[in-house]
C-alpha cells in the first residue's frame, strides 16, 4: 500500500498523459467525498452490499436446510411458510437462493482472482520484458481472444468435466486473455517513460522496477476490469450451472436453481424470478461499481 | 354482442361443416376437409432407417411408413401382418412364412418372398451395421425363397423369442429395390408397404408422410380396413419440453408424444390423453456389483430398501407413471406380481441390512466399514430432464438413511462408455422390449448391456434356456425363477412402468398403439 501511496511517477504519468490534471493531486479524503457524490456508483455499491450480507446471513435469516426434498410441498406458490414457494422436489427457495448466491457470488470472486492474478502476472512479462517471450504470449492472447468467450468456457468446462472447480477454471482461462491484453498494453505505455529509464539507470532491478513503478500505474484499469468481470463472471458461472456444467445437484447455484425452474416455467414463475431476481441485480450492482470507479480511477479511459 | 358472437360462431360451423362434407363426398382428396396432423415429436430421428436406427423413438415414426411379417396387439399377442400364417419345425431351429399377394412397396414394386430375403440379408450384412434390428433376428440370420409366396427363416440354435420381435418396427419391410438404389443413403428414402407413404424429411426439423392410397393389407387385428383417413401426418420434432406443451396448446400440433409428468396433470381435461405402455424391463436402475461399495450384497439390499420409488415418482413425474417394482414391466411375457414386494419401502431394514453387513453408523449419521465412508455415485443422462431428476430424487432417499450419493450428469455417449466401464453405483435409464429374453441382454457375462456388472452361473443358465424353450409355461417359469434371483441379489431396482404419455386434441380419434408401445396413426381421424 505504501508502495503505491508513494509513488513519484504516478503523479507524472498523470501529469505526462495531460488529461486528467488534479485527479491524482487530489488528497485521499477528497477522492472518497467525490466517489460518494457519484451516483450510479453508490447505487451499485448499496445493491452488492444488501445482496452480499443476504447471502452471507443465509444460515441465519434462511433457516431451512436448502436441499432437503419434500414430496408433501412440492410447487408451493411463495408464502409465509416459503416466501419464495418451492420447487419441483418441495426444496424451500427463498434459503437456496440465499445459499446459491455464496457459490455463484464465491465462484465468481475466484474467477476473477486466479483470472486476474495469471493474467496480470503474464501481461506485466509481456509488456515489461517485450521481445520473443512478449510477442509468443501475445500471439497467444491473440488466439485466445479470437474464440467467442463463453464457447471457449464451454469447451473447456467439457474437457475437465463438470463440477464447481472446473467451471471456475473454465471461466477463468476465458479471462486471462483480457487481462494479458489491457495489462500489456498499459505496461509498455509506463515503461517507456523516462522515469522508468533512470530506475533502471540507477541499478533497479526489474521486478522491483515492476513491483514500485509499473503495477502502481496499471492499477486503475486493472481494478476497473476486475470489478466489470466480477458481474460477467457471475453471468457465466450461472450460463455453465444452467447448462449442467457447473455445480452437480443438488448443491444449490443460482444457474442451476435458473436450470431447475425453467422446466415448470408457465406452471411457477416463482421457481426462475426470484434467483434471476438475485443474479440480475448483482450483475447490475457490479457493473455500476465498475463504471462509477471507471469514472473515479481513471478518467483516461472514460 | 353476445348475440352477434353466437350468429358468427354459427355461420363458421355450418361453413366449416359444409367443406368437411365436400371432403367427404370427395372421396377424401384434399379440399376443405383435409385431414392434416401435425404431431409434436421429442426426439429427432438418428435414422429413419429401420435396419440401422439405434433410437427407441424412430419405432413409431416407421411403423407408419413399414409393416412386419407379423403384428403385435396392444397386449402383444402375435397376430399376422405381412405373413397370414408360419410354421416353426419341431426342432425349433427354422421358421416357414406364407406371405400375403397383392402387397406392393411404395414404389410399386411388389413384396414377395424374394423381398424378405433381401430384408434380412441386408440386416445380417456387417457394411449395413444394423444394431436393434439386428439384435432382435438373434440367431436367425438365414433367409430362403421356398416359392413365391413363402420364406424359410433358419437360426442355428433355437430362438423362442424370434416370433414376437418380429413385430416390431425395426423389422420393417423395406423395398428391395430402394434398398440397391440408395445404398448408405436408405434413411433418406424410407421405403416400406406401410399405411403412410414417405413424402420429405428435414434432419432435426420434421417428417411429412402422406396416405398409401393403395393399403388393403392392414393387419386385421388393428380392426382396419382399406387406406388410412388421414391425408398427412406432419412429425415436427421438438425436443424441449415446454416448446412441445406449446405447440400442443397454441394447436400448432394436434398431438404431443412424451407430456412431461405435471403438464400431463394440468392438462387433463382439456385435451384427450393416453399414457401408451412401453412394453421391456421399464424404468430401473442397475445396481453395479462390480465397484465398491455395492459390491457387497448388504449395501445393496441396503439400497432396495432405502430408496423410495413412490417418492421418486413424484418428484421426477408428479407421480403419474405406475411403480414397477419386478425387473419386467406388468403386461410382459414372465411378470411377476409377488416380486413387487420383496424390498418395500423401509428406511429402518435398509439401515439393519446396513448393520447387519458390518457396517458402523458414526456420530454424523454416516455409515463407515474397514474405515472407509459409504458413499456412492449415481449418475444420470442429461439429454432427457427425468433422468437428472430421478437421480437427486434417489440421492434424497439414499440420505435419510444416512448413504451419502453424488450425483453426476453426463452426456450419452459419455454415460454409455462410463456405463461400461463400471465408473457409477447407480444410474437410473430404460430398456426397451417385447421379450422377456431381454434380460439376457443384461446379465449375461461380456453382454454389452451388462451395465449391473454382475453374473451367475444359474442366472446365465436359465437365461439361455428361457431362449430355446418354447412351451410357454415352461418358458414363464424359467424367466420369474431367472427374476427372483437378480431381486435376491439385488443388482436391479426397478423404479417405474414406462410408458409415452400422449397428450392430443379432442378432435382427434383413433389414435392407439401396437405391441411394445409403439404409436400407431393408421386408424386416426380428425374431426370437428
Amino acid at each position: 500500500m505504501s508502495a503505491i501511496e508513494g509513488t513519484e511517477p504516478a503523479a507524472a504519468l498523470g501529469g505526462g498523459a495531460g488529461r486528467a490534471p488534479g485527479v491524482s493531486g487530489e488528497g485521499r479524503a477528497a477522492r472518497l467525498r467525490r466517489a460518494l457524490r457519484h451516483r450510479s456508483l453508490m447505487i451499485g455499491v448499496v445493491i452488492v452490499t444488501v445482496i452480499v450480507l443476504l447471502v452471507l446471513l443465509a444460515p441465519v435469516i434462511a433457516s431451512q436446510d436448502p436441499i432437503k426434498q419434500d414430496a408433501a410441498s412440492t410447487f408451493l406458490p411463495p408464502s409465509g411458510a416459503h416466501l419464495f414457494g418451492t420447487d419441483s422436489f418441495g426444496r424451500d427457495l427463498f434459503s437456496r437462493t440465499l445459499h446459491g448466491g455464496l457459490y455463484t457470488i464465491g465462484a465468481s470472486l475466484a474467477i476473477v482472482l486466479i483470472g486476474g492474478f495469471v493474467g496480470t502476472l503474464l501481461g506485466v512479462v509481456a509488456g515489461y520484458f517485450g521481445g520473443a517471450v512478449g510477442f509468443a504470449v501475445m500471439r497467444v492472447v491473440d488466439l485466445m481472444l479470437a474464440f467467442p468467450g463463453i464457447l471457449l468456457a464451454l469447451a473447456v468446462a467439457a474437457i475437465m468435466g463438470p463440477g464447481l472447480d472446473n467451471g471456475v477454471i473454465a471461466v477463468a482461462i476465458v479471462l486471462v486473455p483480457v487481462y494479458v491484453r489491457v495489462v500489456e498494453g498499459a505496461t509498455v505505455q509506463v515503461r517507456n517513460l523516462p522515469y522508468v529509464d533512470a530506475a533502471a539507470n540507477l541499478g533497479a532491478r526489474p521486478w522491483q522496477i515492476v513491483w514500485r513503478h509499473i503495477l502502481p500505474n496499471v492499477r486503475a484499469p486493472i481494478v476497473v476490469l476486475t470489478t466489470t468481470w466480477i458481474g460477467i463472471a457471475a453471468l457465466w458461472i450461472a450460463a455453465l450451472g444452467f447448462l449442467g456444467l457447473g455445480v452437480q445437484p443438488p448443491t444449490p447455484e443460482w444457474g442451476a436453481i435458473l436450470n431447475d425452474g425453467q422446466r415448470y416455467i408457465t406452471i411457477g414463475w416463482w421457481m426462475t424470478v426470484f434467483p434471476g431476481i438475485f443474479l440480475a441485480l448483482f450483475g447490475v450492482g457490479v457493473n455500476l461499481i465498475g463504471d462509477g470507479l471507471r469514472d473515479e480511477l481513471d478518467p483516461a479511459l472514460t | 354482442m353476445n348475440s352477434k358472437r353466437k350468429i358468427l360462431t354459427a355461420i363458421l360451423t355450418v361453413g366449416l361443416a359444409a367443406g368437411g362434407a365436400a371432403g367427404c363426398s370427395g372421396g377424401g382428396d384434399t379440399g376443405g376437409g383435409a385431414q392434416n396432423l401435425t404431431v409434436g415429436w421429442a426426439s429427432p430421428p438418428d435414422t429413419l432407417n429401420p435396419a440401422t436406427t439405434g433410437a427407441r423413438s424412430v419405432g413409431p415414426l416407421d411403423a407408419a411408413m413399414f409393416d412386419t411379417l407379423v403384428y403385435l396387439t396392444p397386449d402383444s399377442k402375435v397376430t399376422p401382418g405381412l405373413a397370414t400364417g408360419w410354421k416353426a419345425a419341431p426342432d425349433g431351429k427354422s421358421y416357414t412364412f406364407t406371405l400375403r399377394k397383392n402387397v406392393k412397396f411404395h414404389d410399386n414394386t411388389p413384396f414377395d418372398a424374394d423381398a424378405v430375403v433381401a430384408n434380412i440379408n441386408y440386416i445380417t450384412d456387417k457394411s449395413t451395421q444394423s444394431t436393434i434390428a439386428l439384435g432382435l433376428l438373434g440367431p436367425c440370420t438365414h433367409a430362403k425363397a421356398t416359392s413365391r409366396y413363402e420364406v424359410k427363416l433358419s437360426c442355428t440354435k433355437p430362438y423362442a423369442p424370434l416370433i414376437s420381435q418380429l413385430g416390431e418396427p425395426y423389422l420393417g419391410m423395406q423395398s428391395p429395390a430402394a434398398i440397391k438404389k440408395y445404398g448408405k443413403d436408405l434413411g433418406q428414402h424410407p421405403t416400406g408397404t406401410g399405411p403412410f407413404e414417405f413424402v420429405s424429411y428435414a434432419p432435426n426439423q420434421r417428417l411429412v408422410v402422406k396416405r398409401n392410397p393403395d393399403y388393403q393389407w392392414a393387419p386385421s387385428a388393428t380392426g382396419g380396413k382399406g387406406p388410412a383417413k388421414l391425408d398427412q401426418i406432419t412429425f415436427q420434432f421438438i425436443p424441449n419440453d415446454q416448446s412441445r406443451v406449446g405447440a400442443l396448446q397454441s394447436n400448432q400440433a394436434q398431438l404431443i408424444q412424451v407430456t412431461p409428468g405435471i403438464f400431463y396433470k394440468r392438462l387433463k381435461g382439456t385435451f384427450s390423453q393416453a399414457p401408451n405402455p412401453i412394453s421391456g424391463m421399464g424404468v430401473f436402475s442397475p445396481i453395479n456389483a462390480g465397484r465398491w461399495p455395492t459390491n457387497d450384497p448388504a449395501v445393496r439390499k441396503a439400497i432396495m430398501y432405502a430408496l423410495d420409488r413412490k417418492t421418486m415418482i413424484q418428484f421426477a413425474a408428479t407421480g403419474v407413471y405406475p411403480p414397477n417394482g419386478s425387473p419386467l414391466v406388468k403386461g410382459m411375457f414372465g411378470y411377476d406380481a409377488s416380486l413387487a414386494d420383496q424390498y418395500p419401502h423401509d428406511p429402518a431394514k435398509a439401515q439393519d441390512t446396513l448393520r447387519k453387513g458390518g457396517w458402523a453408523k458414526q456420530g454424523d449419521g454416516s455409515w463407515t466399514k474397514g474405515g472407509k465412508k459409504l458413499s456412492l455415485i449415481i449418475t444420470a443422462i442429461n439429454t432427457s430432464p427425468t433422468y437428472p431428476l430421478l437421480a437427486q430424487a434417489m440421492q434424497g432417499s439414499l440420505k435419510q438413511v444416512g448413504i451419502q450419493a453424488s450425483v453426476q450428469q453426463m452426456g450419452d455417449s459419455a454415460w454409455e462408455d462410463n456405463n461400461v466401464k463400471g465408473g457409477f453405483n447407480l444410474t437410473p435409464l430404460t430398456y426397451v422390449a417385447v421379450d422377456p429374453d431381454a434380460l439376457s441382454f443384461w446379465f449375461n457375462p461380456g453382454s454389452f448391456y451388462n451395465w449391473s456388472h454382475y453374473t451367475n452361473g444359474r442366472l446365465t443358465g436359465l437365461l439361455s434356456q428361457g431362449r430355446v424353450t418354447t412351451d410357454e409355461t415352461k418358458r414363464a417359469s424359467i424367466y420369474k425363477q431367472a427374476q427372483k434371483i437378480i431381486m435376491d441379489q439385488a443388482v436391479l431396482y426397478p423404479i417405474y412402468e414406462n410408458q409415452d404419455l400422449l397428450t392430443y386434441s379432442k378432435k382427434l380419434t383413433g389414435v392407439s398403439y401396437s405391441g411394445g408401445g409403439f404409436e400407431s396413426f393408421y386408424r386416426a381421424t380428425l374431426g370437428r
